[in-house]
Formats: C-alpha cells, sequence, structure tokens
C-alpha cells in the first residue's frame, strides 16, 4: 500500500473513530502542518496551538474527506483556512486597539547584513521576509512539493494563479537579493 | 516588490512552470511545452539551477521552524477527548462499533472491510439477542407483558428454531463452546457457518476474539459434544478453534 493510500485509511479509520488511528496521522503529518503554520503565524505558540485545532478538525470530519486529493493537501488546505481566519482577527484586532504597533528594524542595512553571511543565509532569510502570499507559496511548492492543483486546493486559488503568484514570489525573492547586494542573474 | 500582472508574456508562463517542471510535477501537455521553450532558448534553463538553490534554502528555513513539543499528541488526544464527551451518542457508538467489529475479524480490520465487520458484528450478536427476545407463541412477553422469570423462549437462529428455556438472567440451557474464528472468514461464510450447524451466538467477543456459541439446546454428554466440536474444526478456513465451555 502506498503512503497515500495509507493515509486514505488511516482518515477512514479515524470517521470511524479510531484514536489510534488519529495519533498515527498526526505523527506523519504534525511537523510539515505545524511548520506551514509557523510560516504563516510567526510565532510558535500559536501555530502549535493552531495545529492542535486543525487534527481536531480532521477529527470531527474526516468523515467528509471524499479521497480526490493526498490527505496531505486536504490536512493543509485546513491549515491555511484556519491560518486566514486567525490572521483576520488579529488584523481585527490590531485595527481595535489603533496602529498596528510598529517593529523596530534594528538590524544592519541589507546590504552590510549580505556582507557577514553567507549567500545560503541571506536567501533564507529573504525568503522569510517575502509577503504572507508569497512565502505561503513558496513553502507549498518547495518544501511541501505540491503541484500546481495541489496549490490550487490548499489555498483556494485558481491554478494559472498559483503559477503566477509562483513567478512573482521567486521575482521577489530575487530582486531583495539583489538589494542585499546578491546578484543572482534573474530577473 | 513584483506587482502580479494579469498577463504573463510567453517567456514569464514558461518561467512560472519551471520549479513544477524542475520537480517533474507538470502534466505532460504542459511539461512538453516548456521542453521546447528550453530547446530554443536554453539561457532560461540557467534557472532550473536557481529553484534547486531556491528549494534547498526553502526546506533549511523549514527545518528551521522547529516541531510541536513533545506534548503537542497529548494536548490534541485531551482535546478529541473533551470533543466526545461533549458529543458522547454518536462518537461512543461508532467507536464501540468498530471496536467491535475489529475484534470479530481480527484487527486491524482494513477500512474498506469495516461497515462489512460492523455488520457481520451485529450480525452474530442479534442471533445472541434473539435468544431473549423471541418468545415461544402464546407467551405472555409476546402480547406485550413483562418477562417472568423461567419463561420458555424460542430462537429464530438455525433451522430447527430450537426451544431454549430461561432459568434467569444471563443463563441459557444448552451445550456451549468459545469459538475463535479466522481473519480471514467472511461476513456471509460466519453466518452460514453458524445457519447450517444451527449454532447460535450467545456471547462475545471475549479475550482473543472468542464467542461463545450454542452448539445444542440440548445438555449433550462429553462424547457427542466433543464430536460436534471436532467436525467444526475440520472447517479450518473459518474456525481456529472450537473449545467446549460452560
Amino acid at each position: 500500500m502506498s503512503t497515500a493510500d495509507q493515509d486514505k485509511d488511516l482518515i477512514a479509520r479515524i470517521a470511524a473513530k479510531e484514536h489510534e488511528a488519529m495519533q498515527a496521522l498526526f505523527a506523519r503529518h504534525n511537523v510539515r502542518v505545524f511548520r506551514f503554520l509557523m510560516g504563516r503565524m510567526r510565532n510558535e505558540a500559536h501555530a502549535e496551538e493552531l495545529t492542535n485545532e486543525v487534527f481536531l478538525e480532521v477529527w470531527k470530519h474526516a468523515g467528509r474527506y471524499e479521497g480526490r486529493s493526498a490527505v496531505s493537501t486536504w490536512v493543509l488546505a485546513i491549515a491555511h483556512n484556519m491560518a486566514m481566519s486567525q490572521l483576520r482577527k488579529r488584523k481585527e484586532d490590531e485595527l481595535e486597539d489603533g496602529a498596528a504597533e510598529q517593529v523596530a528594524d534594528d538590524s544592519d542595512d541589507p546590504e552590510t547584513s549580505a556582507q557577514k553571511r553567507s549567500k545560503a543565509e541571506v536567501m533564507r532569510e529573504v525568503i522569510d521576509r517575502l509577503s504572507d502570499e508569497h512565502r505561503e507559496v513558496i513553502d507549498l511548492v518547495y518544501y511541501h512539493e505540491k503541484s500546481v492543483r495541489e496549490v490550487s486546493e490548499i489555498v483556494g486559488i485558481p491554478e494559472a494563479t498559483v503559477k503566477t503568484r509562483m513567478h512573482y514570489a521567486r521575482k521577489s525573492l530575487g530582486e531583495m537579493m539583489k538589494e542585499a547586494g546578491i546578484d543572482r542573474g534573474w530577473p | 516588490m513584483s506587482k502580479e500582472p494579469k498577463a504573463l508574456s510567453k517567456r514569464e508562463q514558461i518561467e512560472a512552470m519551471l520549479p513544477w517542471y524542475e520537480s517533474g510535477q507538470l502534466d505532460d501537455a504542459d511539461a512538453k511545452a516548456v521542453a521546447d521553450y528550453l530547446a530554443d532558448h536554453p539561457g532560461v534553463a540557467d534557472q532550473l539551477a536557481l529553484i534547486e538553490e531556491e528549494r534547498g534554502e526553502t526546506t533549511l528555513l523549514n527545518q528551521a521552524r522547529g516541531t510541536p513539543s513533545a506534548r503537542a499528541l497529548d494536548r490534541l488526544m485531551d482535546s478529541i477527548e473533551a470533543h466526545e464527551a461533549a458529543n458522547p451518542s454518536l462518537a461512543s457508538t461508532k467507536k464501540a462499533v468498530w471496536g467491535w467489529a475489529s475484534r470479530l475479524v481480527g484487527a486491524p480490520v482494513p477500512a474498506s472491510l469495516q461497515w462489512v465487520a460492523a455488520a457481520a458484528a451485529i450480525l452474530i450478536v442479534a442471533q445472541g439477542v434473539s435468544l431473549g427476545v423471541l418468545l415461544t407463541s402464546g407467551s405472555p412477553f409476546s402480547s406485550g407483558s413483562d418477562k417472568p422469570a423461567g419463561q420458555s423462549y424460542e430462537t429464530a437462529s438455525g433451522p430447527s428454531r430450537a426451544v431454549v428455556r430461561e432459568q434467569g438472567p444471563g443463563v441459557v440451557k444448552g451445550t456451549f463452546a468459545l469459538v475463535q474464528f479466522t481473519d480471514t472468514a467472511t461476513v456471509s461464510e460466519i453466518n452460514a457457518i453458524l445457519t447450517e450447524k444451527g449454532f447460535t451466538v450467545v456471547d462475545g467477543p471475549k479475550p482473543r476474539g472468542f464467542y461463545k456459541v450454542r452448539i445444542s439446546d440440548q445438555a449433550l454428554d462429553n462424547k457427542a459434544r466433543d464430536t460436534i466440536l471436532d467436525e467444526l474444526m475440520t472447517r479450518q478456513e473459518l474456525v481456529s478453534l472450537a473449545l467446549p465451555a460452560e
């Protein structure tokens, strides 16, 4: 049985309320879900809390899983939706509390920073500084190894938009690298 | 920062597909379109090395995000317990049926067979339940009166419709065996052998998947009982073990 089929079997057993199956599915996917949520929430405690809620949703709604996409795609779509909901709420709370807290950037200017660190380190920092949407698509394609169709399902956007978003995420990455003093030759 | 215009040029459309081309995740038509373009524009292929680099650093960045705490699974299971406690009927019923089914056909039951296994469990136990439900015709219980102790009952299982006398709660006359069915025995096969022999499941599943089966409504002597058990054990495709029981 393939890994994907094993996941589908676990979901069927979770729909039947088998705790052991839930534990097995959690063991297989919790780290990737947590890291995906860390990329969105930027806070370990929030990411862990949301990871818990994602798997609780899986437990409650496993019977709705139709098997048309990989279980990991379905779970990440739940994670995406929950993160979006939390981020919207966070923005509303910030608006209610007045101006959003301005985070002082006391780091070195990008070019100085690049001289101190390796190209790889700068690239990781730049990826981390991409917009939420761009960082998300980069994470899904490169780390979670999701296809165009799967990213479309997770994020809830058309496949053409997935390609466009990934293209501009990469362009932003290249431009930010250039601003940091590293010209990769593209764009 | 780059904007996201609605339309991409031909070159940009190809560039946009490169990350999935590099990982072999494009469908055939898109993969061919990219390959054809790269053949005519070899400079674009230089981006594949950049993509590989981006993939590597993204992976490292994600790994640096760490892992959930060691308590994460416990917290999840606590949340699930709390959810079940708030929704007891559905959760507990489903869990009981699945657990029951799993024990019947041998754990773990493949998901695709769980409803079948559950049906088997219900069928078999329904046989046992029928012992205490069906009365001989004309009995007070069949007309809706309370069930008196010592009432005469008739089973609906098996062709003989054997009469069983209940002498008190849980006490049924006859000769019994503990039977363990094979992991590969199907629902219909188990039901068929019970019907064929006129046997009735009266209890179970017990530890190690044994079921208490009434093999005769009469109190047979040991020789007659063992003959039945030996015959049952010849059905190796269905029966793993059959032992005498009180």
